[in-house]
């Protein structure tokens, strides 16, 4: 673990492109494309990260590890390899769990206020 | 690739070119990815093979790069002011930014360059104090004065302003034209905006305002140098440091 004494709560609130692009990488490593297509995908294409945002935020993630570069390549054959491969580190792992933990709580105060009982929910 | 398809070809040097916005060191790690990643997209609107879909592409990534080179150039820069260690006495700082902007103007020797900004320090004192009186006398300024105290006013700030904040914006041009430029540009730009403010005070009409305005601007200035001078000595303080040149 890299960053063992980091609290993953001091991150907290995650902008939407950094909760995003950690949302994507939370079931497999992927490089930039791919990122940017599941992200598109799982808003509905409510959310279009261009390269320069997609980078930065990258960038940013790298700095604070809470994502990885990955060496290996899930299908060497089909895949172009200048394709840099990013994953999540263990504290992005717990970073990520906490903000869902974060949204739930938001979600259970929604739900108790009447709000996602509206017929136009 | 010598099959892309020549739209794509095309857009990915227009693409290139302007990656040349974001700081040196976020294109070098980044700009290969950030190409194939707008290469994929390209590609993905010649599939679709609508108008409609390049001029969203082009529209999204021209947003993209505004916002982000931005941000990337602002994050350098504070970057660049948090490493600058603060340790030197003020007045040495203060000294040493001096002789660099000296040093670099004149690309002499050092007691050249103290010597050089001596008289233009004692220049500035002195014209300074000269349009204080004036003011203060409530006698109008010739217009003449008006216009050489406008356009000398804003030379030093110029120079080191440019060093500090606008050099990473000139990416294409090497060094020293970038900054020579700059400094022309900046000059020449900030001497013409305030002496056209000055000029089109009416001068029989508002007498007393006109001589206020000096008095302001030649108030106001000491401000400009002040802070243009903080700036300079984080510049002069992170060389020192780093040993590298901004």
């Amino acid at each position: 673990m890299r960053h063992p004494a980091v609290d993953p709560e001091s991150f907290l609130p995650l902008t939407p492109a950094v909760f995003h692009i950690l949302l994507a990488l939370a079931d497999n490593e992927r490089h930039g494309y791919a990122i940017m297509e599941q992200v598109a995908q799982t808003t509905d294409g409510q959310i279009k990260m261009g390269p320069g945002t997609l980078y930065g935020t990258i960038k940013r993630l790298l700095g604070t590890g809470l994502i990885e570069e990955s060496d290996e390549r899930p299908d060497p054959e089909m895949d172009d390899e200048r394709r840099q491969y990013y994953r999540l580190t263990p504290l992005g792992q717990r970073v990520m769990e906490a903000e869902v933990r974060r949204y739930a709580k938001l979600v259970k105060l929604a739900r108790a206020a009447g709000l996602l009982d509206c017929p136009s929910n | 690739m010598a099959d892309e398809n020549p739209f794509v070809r095309r857009a990915v040097r227009i693409y290139e070119f302007l990656l040349w916005l974001y700081p040196r060191p976020h294109r070098e790690e980044y700009g290969p990815q950030m190409v194939q990643l707008f290469r994929d997209q390209c590609r993905d609107a010649c599939l679709h093979g609508k108008r409609g879909a390049w001029f969203a592409l082009w529209g999204g990534t021209l947003v993209d790069v505004a916002c982000s080179a931005f941000r990337e150039q602002l994050t350098e820069q504070t970057n660049h002011m948090k490493n600058t260690p603060s340790e030197k006495p003020t007045s040495k700082a203060i000294q040493d930014e001096f002789a660099r902007t000296c040093e670099v103007m004149s690309e002499r020797d050092r007691q050249v360059a103290h010597l050089f900004f001596a008289v233009v320090a004692l220049l500035y004192v002195l014209l300074g104090v000269g349009f204080l009186l004036n003011a203060l006398q409530a006698e109008p300024m010739p217009l003449r004065q008006k216009w050489l105290g406008a356009g000398a006013s804003f030379l030093i700030p110029a120079i080191c302003w440019s060093w500090r904040h606008l050099s990473a914006f000139l990416p294409v041009l090497p060094a020293r034209r970038k900054r020579l430029a700059l400094v022309v540009l900046s000059t020449v730009g900030g001497g013409l905006c305030t002496a056209a403010l000055v000029h089109f005070i009416p001068t029989g009409v508002m007498e007393p305002r006109g001589a206020h305005a000096g008095t302001l601007l030649w108030t106001f200035l000491p401000l400009v140098i002040g802070i243009t001078f903080i700036f300079g000595l984080e510049d002069a303080a992170y060389r020192k440091h780093t040993g590298a040149s901004l």
